[in-house]
């Protein structure tokens, strides 16, 4: 099976130049959370115009974390959406899943719920309700999410490029330091970045409507293991255009392009071009730095004492 | 004349302990419930250290306080944790554990197929924030759902409206700033897994701030952080009542028995003070006054007020300051010698002015005169932890009661 290459896309610009990829993600401000871009409902229509003509997919994220006074809200867009002939919508609440039960639209849903999904049998659990897909965890290793990937249980994601969000907060977590500081800086939706005391690492933080997000400083990057995840029956991977302008997320999709068409066409080939597609990500200018993430390191189950650094 | 309303369904009081002599403490100190962690499957590793043999014993101290066991199984599994589960949740039912605390659909799965009669409560890992999604659960046969702590009060009488499940909040104890299960910090700053109990706190570590510039945003003298001061839900537990919230729950595992005697002390009396005539209800400083001799950290109303300010935050405050006061806890008391058996946890002197204090509420006041060890040889101070020690008190006290200086 083909492995599909979705784009966080971040502009409308890049969409019309990326005609090579099978599926984008998007979505409006009031829904979606941490995308490169936020779009306007009828930026989305033109979008979803644009791709079906090319016979590429497009995904809504509707990935909000829900709140009592915001179901009216979300019951009315799932309605919208419903209308509309966009071919999945990614959601990190559930509500969206109890929501999306009576306008027929289980079928098309995408979860994203970041950290939940790390054990084939939960993906066996969501398998039953009837979603389209879900989305694995970017903490677990290869090993993990090629065995729930072959037990081809139901369509599963990962991220193939891009930083992992390893935190977010509804609070308002650097207008609220000033506040207690008593200076005058704003910085809503500005892309800041904190360094801990003993490591060297930035790590990107974002105060937006929805409060604060933390990044790690690190994307992940997969190329050099397309033919594990294809092999697995991994549906797609995402190359994520956050912190990214539009040429270098065109120049990293390009090579992830790349390397799909030519394991595609033959896996030896694939196999002996891996150092070049590395050569490639690294020769983009000003590519944020990337690593493999927890790709093959395993996460401390329990673990000592608590204050260790 | 009206009749005077009285509130006879009380929420639960849930307190945490984090091993057996605490569970006793949270249960004879008001407790209608106590969670502790098992030693597989649980978040707070360090504080998950229940046997099942322990947890037995629990369940039978428990029983005779008409009190209840839960048991955190809050772990998002991998694949390599799937294993024994099935077990595992036997001998939680077979020792006599009234619900597994769960976040994970498999183990909640599991539960509900080889333990039916167990409840299963869904944990704040999932960090539930509106009734549809308590819904989704509550179909899948979660009797409970713990709330996630960035509800405000309002939205928490929403969901109890709009939900059949029973609903369970967080009124006291420490805060993950982010939504709760939703937090990889730890993963990517240590390697340790946030969601299986490796937690190490990294938002409340030191970092500096900048922006794209490279410039500087931080204060040069300070940090910035991330974390949050504790929750100290006082001022709402008459609303979470009238809200019909199911269960309050206090959080702390790794706290120390004097924090849980206290802090579930003052809650038992709020809850029951307030059922006993809510309209006539008064909410005196005696409530923050009393846990504020056991708290040792900053604590804030959390979200429960709205969207947190920097009123809740900790920034580059030191937060937690070193309680002294506890001194001892009462072993035995001879009624006729008036001396009573204690075992010494802080530093203390003749002459000093103590505060005992009991379940119930029961507190009796003293200056200290003679300090006597095990063997009646008199001591100038009391500076052994956990050395026995005899004191003469004109008053009953109880094995359990806390003694501590008056401030």
């Amino acid at each position: 099976m083909k492995l599909e290459l979705t784009i966080l896309p971040t502009s409308f610009t890049v969409i019309e130049k990326l005609t090579m990829c099978d599926a984008f993600i998007v979505g409006e401000e009031q829904f979606g959370l941490r995308l490169p871009k936020y779009f306007t409902k009828d930026e989305i229509l033109k979008i979803i115009e644009l791709c079906h003509k090319r016979n590429q997919k497009v995904y809504i994220a509707l990935n909000k974390i829900v709140h009592e006074y915001e179901l009216n809200e979300i019951d009315a867009y799932l309605n919208d959406l419903h209308d509309l002939n966009m071919d999945g919508i990614i959601f990190g609440d559930l509500s969206v899943y109890q929501l999306a039960r009576k306008y027929n639209l289980t079928h098309k849903l995408i979860y994203n719920p970041e950290t939940y999904i790390t054990n084939y049998k939960t993906v066996e659990f969501f398998a039953r309700k009837g979603i389209k897909r879900a989305t694995i965890a970017k903490e677990i290793t290869l090993e993990d999410i090629n065995l729930i990937g072959s037990k081809k249980i139901l369509e599963v994601e990962v991220l193939g490029h891009g930083a992992a969000n390893m935190f977010h907060s509804m609070r308002d977590l650097v207008t609220n330091y000033f506040k207690f500081l008593k200076v005058d800086e704003k910085h809503i939706n500005e892309e800041l970045y904190m360094i801990e005391e003993k490591r060297d690492e930035k790590y990107p933080i974002i105060e937006d409507k929805n409060g604060t997000h933390v990044f790690s400083g690190y994307d992940l990057c997969t190329i050099n293991v397309l033919d594990q995840l294809t092999e697995n029956n991994i549906s797609n991977i995402k190359i994520d255009g956050l912190f990214k302008d539009d040429d270098m997320l065109l120049e990293i999709v390009k090579v992830y392009h790349q390397a799909i068409t030519d394991y595609n066409l033959d896996k030896e080939l694939y196999l002996k071009n891996k150092a070049n597609y590395l050569d490639l990500l690294h020769n983009i200018k000003n590519i944020r730095p990337f690593n493999e993430g927890f790709l093959f390191k395993k996460t401390i189950y329990k673990g000592g004492e608590i204050n260790e650094r | 004349m009206k009749d005077k309303r009285i509130i006879t369904k009380k929420p639960e009081l849930l307190a945490p302990a984090g091993d057996l002599e605490k569970l006793k403490i949270a249960i004879m100190y008001g407790a209608d419930a106590v969670f502790i962690g098992g030693k597989e499957f649980s978040l707070r590793a360090r504080a998950s250290n229940f046997t099942i043999e322990n947890i037995k014993e629990g369940v039978e101290f428990a029983k005779k306080y008409g009190s209840k066991i839960y048991v955190t199984t809050n772990i998002i599994a991998h694949n390599e944790n799937l294993g024994h589960l099935e077990e595992y949740l036997i001998s939680l039912n077979d020792a006599g554990v009234e619900a597994v605390i769960c976040a994970d659909p498999y183990i909640i799965e599991t539960a509900k197929k080889v333990v039916p009669n167990m409840e299963v409560h869904l944990s704040t890992q999932q960090s539930t924030s509106n009734s549809e999604a308590v819904n989704f659960w509550y179909e899948e046969g979660v009797k409970r759902v713990v709330l996630a702590r960035e509800l405000t009060i309002g939205e928490i009488e929403d969901v109890c409206k709009n939900t059949e499940a029973d609903i369970e909040v967080f009124i006291h104890g420490g805060m993950c700033v982010s939504y709760s299960g939703r937090c990889t910090l730890s993963n990517n700053m240590t390697d340790r897994d946030s969601n299986r109990g490796g937690c190490a706190h990294s938002c409340r570590w030191n970092y500096q701030l900048f922006d794209k510039e490279n410039r500087q945003l931080s204060i040069k003298s300070g940090y910035y952080n991330l974390g949050s001061k504790d929750l100290m839900a006082v001022e709402f537990i008459p609303a979470m009542i009238e809200a019909g919230v199911d269960s309050l729950k206090i959080e702390g595992r790794m706290k120390s028995i004097h924090y849980i005697a206290t802090v579930v002390g003052t809650y038992r009396k709020l809850i029951d003070d307030y059922c006993e005539d809510p309209d006539n209800f008064v909410l005196g400083d005696l409530y923050f006054d009393e846990i504020a001799k056991a708290e040792n950290r900053l604590t804030s109303i959390g979200a429960l007020g709205g969207k947190p300010t920097e009123e809740e935050q900790l920034y580059h405050i030191r937060s937690e300051k070193p309680t002294q006061e506890f001194i001892g806890i009462v072993v035995e008391y001879d009624a006729s010698t008036q001396f009573a058996t204690i075992e010494q946890r802080n530093y203390f002197t003749p002459g000093e002015s103590i505060e005992v204090f009991g379940p119930g509420f029961r507190k009796d006041y003293h200056v200290i005169d003679k300090i006597y060890d095990e063997a009646m040889n008199e001591v100038e101070v009391a500076r052994h932890p956990r050395q026995i020690l005899k004191i003469k008190l004109p008053f009953e006290v109880k094995p359990y009661d806390i003694i501590r200086k008056t401030r």
